[in-house]
């Protein structure tokens, strides 16, 4: 089981002057139980392509394979789709936007419900997701909109949690976050990974790339242009995907280059490089 | 949203998105009114409003509307064109004629000329449909609410905010576009939670609504706020005097086509007048010098 | 000179919850300040105060030597001119230079001398070939330099950037600094007051003042900042990562006090080994 992109292409404003192409003929896999980021530049497809995972949109051409689930062109083949939204949820970017019950529980188990869930038994899964992202008790009757921003945002995700998919896609996780809310977010999506969920993780941000994630995909113009490891990608010349290599990358580099023993692969975060130094010395 | 395509503005740069959109709006009236200007021959009428349909054909292509559009938009129509039908076939009328019967239903015998009227009605509810899409599918929303303002100047004598009316419209027309995405973001949000928006049963579509509209109002109203604060911080201020940056220029080109609108509208309310009282219109009498059937 | 003077301020949404606690504060002309704090701090609220968006509680504001009160708002909002967090609810007007001209439009300028004027100021942010542009068809940080123009065409003393680049993608960012930067070479005078989460955005103003519960906790040079480590950790602050190679080489042993780019770290490294 895995999921498969095989040769899709995507269009929006199909057939009109101001066509635009999303995804041009694009394949590649990504591996399940593991944190994959998908990075480019803004328009270069990434957020049609995790639109089409979970059956928002259909490609115009090519298919998905996702586990035994099956996204094609063609709209009446695609019967499973509220069954594959259970099975690849996604956390939209400012997911806080789509808060909208009178209490933060009922919020959360809302999804449970349109999934068929009794109303206790739905409530309880709602906690137990309200638990996951870090919000007590005292949280569960308070109105969403009452809250700050970051527990907006943890109250949006654990409505997703809620329904345990398989595989959560985050677009943008940490935007419009403080450090301390983002520091939440991104180890509430590491325990996620070590419980067993597949994670794709749509971000701008390298340092989120290099610290967090075990495989990367570019994007660049609606068509691939890397797979591989975050320290692959930041070995490579990537002054045309106009990403920027994290400093702290930059650095190992840098040291290795001067014949000092680091182990490029190793780095994540400065701890890794620190540890590193302290056993060459 | 893909559905919307009716009279969406398409941001072409012919000879007819060029023109001055108070041009535009008033020739748009003079051709709705001309349309509305029958002569008692049927036949004759229908010649006219046919020539009232090719110059929009025309017009049509020359600003590049897809007619493809036009029939979406008909489209949408057909349960109004149907009851119209049924009306007219199925009312008794004493103005038709008793011996044009067409056929009978049990003892109700269906007239030629409710066929002729409803066809009528139809054919000029396409040809307003025709004339407002021209308008709205070649003239910037922005261009259409200072138009609209121009024409509501004179209101300014009894005290009406017509500055600010249009202030409010361009800014509604502005945030259209962004309410849209957002539409559609939040639906895409509320589709991973489950959400189906076009199946289920009344009480399921309903909760499916009002996960959509609740956040579209939360964000609706943040945005408007945060909106105020910037034109305030700008200096805006609805009661003082302001400049304007955009101004409207009528063209030589107006001046043509309004010449031609002009022409069409006077042609045809000269028929109407004279219609009956000096002579009575017929071409198919005047050119056959036959009677016609109806 | 200073520019911005602000004396034992306060201000509260409610009687419970005070959101800017008296605080102080001098700015001088010309000068760059970051004000940092997590969210909640009172950043947002002390900005909107300085414009006369929100009515103080007590104290006073003094712009220029001007006291911000009801009769000078106009003349404040003049020399005062901000930029908000979300490119897409500032955009006005329905191409760039209908929003350009806004600002104009409000001060009544003749439509001739706006003409030139829109095309100076949407040179400045490079964005002359927009002028006819809707906003959906331009990214976030071209809206936001957009919004940059509409700020400068006001001719301002104070320039406010409320958190404008934390929607921006990187380039857009990068946009967004590099125009910032250009602004100051520009126009020495020009005092920015810019309020950040991103602490490499924060690194290169002259000044960082923290903000934590409506008060005022530290406000020092940037390196001092960072030096700090208690006020760090207290409140949660990111710290650029070249400040923190060398907190945490300087643990292992390493002098690397006076080296000031990666390159020079570097060399101390592999000199050492």
């Amino acid at each position: 089981m895995a999921i498969k992109i095989n040769d899709v292409s995507f269009s929006y404003l199909k057939k009109t002057p101001n066509e635009v192409k999303a995804l041009d003929h694009v394949s590649f896999e990504i591996p399940k139980g593991k944190i994959t980021s998908i990075i480019g530049h803004t328009g270069s497809g990434k957020s049609t392509l995790i639109q089409m995972l979970n059956g928002l949109l259909l490609p115009d051409s090519g298919f998905l394979e996702i586990d035994d689930f099956k996204v094609t062109s063609e709209k009446r083949k695609n019967k499973r789709i509220k069954d594959l939204r259970k099975h690849v949820s996604i956390v939209f970017q400012f997911p806080e936007y789509q808060l909208f019950e009178e209490t933060v529980e009922k919020d959360v188990a809302f999804g449970l419900k349109n999934y068929g869930l009794k109303e206790n038994e739905s409530i309880e899964k709602a906690h137990l997701a309200l638990k996951e992202v870090g919000l007590d008790k005292s949280f569960y009757k308070r109105s969403p909109f009452e809250l700050s921003g970051g527990e907006k945002r943890r109250v949006a995700i654990a409505g997703i949690l809620a329904i345990d998919p398989e595989i959560l896609i985050l677009d943008e996780p940490t935007a419009g976050l403080d450090p301390k809310g983002s520091e939440l977010i991104l180890n509430l999506i590491k325990e996620l990974n070590r419980n067993g969920k597949t994670i794709i993780l749509v971000t701008h941000d390298m340092n989120i790339v290099l610290n967090h994630s075990d495989y990367v995909i570019v994007l660049n113009d609606s068509t691939l242009s890397f797979k591989g490891t975050p320290s692959e990608l930041f070995t490579r010349d990537v002054s045309n995907y106009s990403i920027e290599i994290p400093e702290l990358f930059k650095f190992a580099l840098l040291l290795k280059e001067h014949q000092l023993n680091i182990d490029i692969e190793k780095i994540k975060n400065v701890d890794d490089l620190i540890n590193q130094l302290k056993e060459i010395k | 949203m893909n559905n919307l395509t009716f009279g969406r503005y398409s941001p072409f740069n012919t000879c007819v998105h060029r023109l001055d959109p108070r041009n535009k709006i008033f020739m748009m009236l003079l051709l709705m009114v001309s349309i509305f200007l029958k002569v008692d021959s049927w036949s004759t009428t229908l010649i006219l409003t046919g020539f009232i349909f090719l110059f929009l054909v025309i017009v049509m292509i020359i600003s590049k509307i897809r007619f493809l559009d036009l029939f979406k938009s008909l489209s949408t129509m057909w349960f109004l064109i149907i009851i119209l039908m049924v009306i007219y076939v199925f009312i008794p009328n004493p103005s038709y004629n008793p011996n044009h019967i067409a056929f009978y239903i049990g003892t109700y015998g269906v007239n030629y000329d409710a066929f002729y009227q409803s066809g009528y009605i139809i054919f000029r509810l396409i040809l307003m449909v025709m004339i407002t899409m021209i308008l709205t599918s070649t003239t910037s929303p922005m261009d259409l609410t200072y138009a609209l303002e121009w024409y509501m100047t004179p209101l300014k004598l009894v005290k009406f905010p017509a500055h600010i009316v249009a202030m409010t419209l361009s800014i509604a027309l502005r945030f259209i576009p962004t309410l849209l995405d957002e539409t559609q973001r939040i639906m895409k949000a509320q589709a991973s939670r489950g959400v189906d928006f076009n199946r289920g049963g009344l009480f399921k579509r309903v909760g499916a609504i009002i996960s959509l509209i609740i956040p579209l109002f939360v964000s609706a109203i943040s945005r408007s706020e945060e909106l105020s604060n910037a034109m305030e911080a700008r200096g805006y201020d609805p009661y003082a005097k302001r400049s304007r940056y955009r101004v409207l220029k009528f063209h030589l080109s107006d001046l043509f086509a309004f010449i031609i609108v002009g022409a069409i509208f006077a042609g045809f309310l000269t028929l109407r007048i004279y219609d009956g009282y000096i002579i009575k219109i017929d071409f198919i009498y005047w050119i056959f010098g036959a009677k016609p059937l109806f | 000179m200073k520019s911005v003077e602000i004396k034992n301020l306060n201000y509260s949404y409610n009687v419970n919850t005070p959101v800017i606690k008296d605080l102080s504060l001098t700015i001088d002309k010309g000068e760059y300040v970051s004000i940092v704090g997590h969210n909640g701090s009172g950043k947002s609220t002390l900005c909107k105060l300085m414009i006369g968006l929100l009515e103080k509680n007590s104290g006073s504001i003094i712009i220029d030597g001007v006291e911000l009160n009801k009769d000078t708002l106009n003349d404040i909002r003049h020399k005062v001119a901000i930029v908000f967090q979300n490119p897409d609810n500032q955009f006005i007007g329905v191409t760039v230079e209908d929003d350009i001209a806004f600002s104009l439009e409000n001060d009544n300028v003749p439509r001739n001398e706006m003409i030139p004027l829109v095309r100076e100021y949407a040179k400045k942010v490079g964005m002359l070939e927009f002028l006819n542009k809707e906003p959906s068809y331009l990214s976030g940080g071209q809206k936001q330099r957009v919004a940059i123009a509409d700020a400068l065409i006001r001719r301002p003393d104070i320039l406010i950037l409320d958190e404008a680049t934390s929607m921006l993608d990187p380039n857009g960012k990068a946009e967004i600094l590099s125009l910032v930067r250009e602004m100051r070479k520009e126009n020495p005078s020009l005092t920015i007051i810019s309020i950040t989460h991103d602490i490499e955005e924060a690194y290169l103003s002259d000044r960082i003042i923290l903000l934590n519960e409506g008060e005022i906790v530290l406000s020092c040079l940037p390196n001092e900042l960072f030096k700090n480590r208690e006020i760090i950790k207290k409140y949660n602050l990111s710290v650029p990562f070249i400040v923190e190679l060398k907190m945490r080489l300087k643990d292992l042993g390493y002098d690397i006090d006076d080296s000031s780019s990666l390159n020079e770290i570097g060399e101390k490294i592999w000199q050492s080994k």
